[in-house]
């Protein structure tokens, strides 16, 4: 939950976004406190990724106003948006694969803006399964291996707000327990907050304080992620997804 | 092995400005996904460039004429991608590629205007302008100088991208503009520099070749250089440096071997190879199914 002395980082007002001539996403909102970890919960197509395409202003026309502690960011090129402290990382995870693991991690240096970058050493210190990885080229990268390279190449730039999208996406549920804890822990280490897609209830439910739950582009219900993983009908109405992950 | 020298020397020294002509125009490729006809321009207004510029018989009078092309094409080349192809880049390959040619046709009416249509020429430097004896062959000094300016411009390019931050970031925008992007990294600032290095290389080749080919405006679609320069980059793999080096070189000693052995054959070999590549092996020798800039296989 948000407490009154937690900062607003991220607020998105009327969102807007479309692909072409075809409407994704219709008058979303959204707010992400300081440290807070925010669920971004729906099917597929429901709206998720598009959400973060849209703050990013990446790959859709959008509208509406987005907010980055409380600077309005939302006509910024993507760059821009990057170097003022957010951080995306994908579904597909968009490693650079013909480049190394170090080169990737050092390439988002230019996102750091006026911050002090996370150095890779103080990275492989933080997140020591990337060490035996630092000279592999990303194609030689299994995908949990791919989705702890993104994620790490997004702390490079210590990103004020964290876009991730669907971090579990394909992978074994060994693995999955090991990245709920990584992602636990980052709030605290780098005072990143995070903005969390996913389809995966439990993972969201270890995770987040509060969910925004989209359906057809909208936000149909917003509230504590307790609360809602309480609501069996809620669920139901809008995921009807598998509890057995 | 007299001959096979001379051989192997001249079609080095062939293969030479092809690769420095296609090592540009692959990096182009490799980053704007553009590929640019108007590379003959660029390569062109180099070799009319030191015709205006040189200054006496030097060899650094030679050199410095040869960096003034060069720099001078990176400026039109940087005219060109902020004017035109910024414009080009969302409007698909078949717009894109139209457009290159309504940029080569401009290139080669603004040389004519400015140089007219009489061929010039331009003497070696003073101390190229002889031979050497290597193992019995006699090898021209220019020769021999173009195949050492190759080595210094194919390491030069290798340490530019994979030892530089410069060089990273091309090889990242080149694998996927969006997520460069979203890294911080300025993307239209990388493809600018990109193409300013790319219409460089082109002035460097047009004014190395200046002393050993009659400088007309046929240069810009010449069948030495620049349809070869074409071919090299889809055998050496579109967007692979190392492929348009290995390439280059390649062609040059086959079609200098076919000159020497069957001189009526001589000008279709790049053709013969590039059709065997289409057939056989599309990607070419270093591609692979990305686009993105190769510096390794």
């Amino acid at each position: 939950m948000t407490s009154p002395a937690q900062q607003t980082v991220l607020s998105a007002t009327g969102l807007n976004a479309w692909y072409g001539a075809a409407q994704a996403l219709f008058d979303v909102d959204l707010t992400a406190s300081s440290g807070e970890i925010v669920g971004l919960l729906g099917r597929n197509g429901a709206g998720k990724s598009t959400t973060f395409n849209a703050i990013m202003n990446l790959q859709v026309r959008s509208s509406g106003d987005i907010a980055l502690d409380g600077e309005p960011v939302a006509r910024m090129g993507a760059d821009a948006i990057a170097r003022r402290g957010v951080a995306w990382v994908p579904e597909d995870r968009r490693i650079f694969t013909n480049l190394t693991v170090r080169e990737n991690l050092e390439l988002a240096r230019f996102a750091a803006g006026d911050r002090e970058p996370v150095s890779v050493d103080d990275l492989l210190d933080s997140l020591p399964l990337l060490d035996k990885l630092i000279d592999r080229k990303g194609n030689q990268l299994s995908g949990g291996e791919q989705q702890l390279v993104a994620v790490a190449r997004a702390l490079v730039s210590r990103p004020r707000l964290l876009l991730l999208d669907e971090p579990t996406e394909g992978l074994a549920p060994l693995i999955v327990e090991g990245i709920a804890e990584a992602i636990s822990r980052l709030p605290a280490a780098y005072g990143v907050t995070i903005l969390l897609a996913e389809q995966n209830l439990p993972f969201v439910t270890q995770l987040t304080s509060r969910v925004y739950v989209l359906e057809t582009g909208r936000v149909v219900h917003a509230g504590p992620t307790d609360e809602f993983a309480r609501d069996a009908d809620l669920q139901d109405r809008f995921l009807s997804i598998s509890m057995a992950h | 092995m007299n001959d096979i020298i001379s051989v192997l020397v001249a079609g080095l020294a062939q293969g030479v400005p092809i690769f420095i002509v296609a090592s540009g125009l692959t990096l182009i490729y490799g980053v704007l996904h553009v590929l640019n006809f108007a590379h003959g321009g660029f390569f062109l207004i180099g070799a009319f460039l030191v015709t205006s510029t040189i200054q006496g018989g030097s060899l650094a009078a030679f050199l410095g004429s040869v960096l003034v092309a060069g720099a001078g094409v990176m400026v039109v080349g940087v005219v060109s991608e902020l004017l035109v192809f910024r414009q080009l880049y969302k409007a698909g390959s078949t717009v894109s590629f139209l457009g290159a040619f309504a940029l080569f046709l401009a290139l080669v009416g603004l040389a004519i205007s400015v140089w007219g249509t009489n061929p010039r020429t331009v003497d070696y430097p003073d101390a190229l302008d002889g031979s050497f004896s290597l193992l019995g062959a006699r090898i021209g000094q220019y020769e021999a100088a173009m195949i050492v300016m190759g080595v210094f411009i194919a390491i030069g390019l290798w340490v530019l991208l994979t030892k530089t931050s410069l060089g990273t970031r091309v090889r990242a925008v080149s694998h996927d503009r969006t997520m460069a992007s979203a890294l911080g990294i300025r993307v239209g600032r990388v493809s600018t520099t990109v193409f300013a290095i790319g219409a460089f290389l082109a002035g460097v080749a047009g004014a190395l070749i200046s002393p050993v080919s009659s400088i007309d405006e046929g240069l810009a679609l010449s069948t030495d250089y620049m349809l070869p320069a074409f071919i090299v980059i889809i055998v050496g793999g579109l967007g692979s440096v190392p492929g348009a080096l290995v390439a280059a070189l390649a062609l040059g000693i086959i079609e200098s071997v076919i000159f020497k052995v069957a001189p009526s054959l001589s000008g279709f070999s790049y053709y013969l190879v590039v059709a065997l590549f289409l057939m056989f092996r599309p990607q070419g020798i270093f591609g692979s199914a990305s686009r993105s800039i190769q510096m390794a296989r």
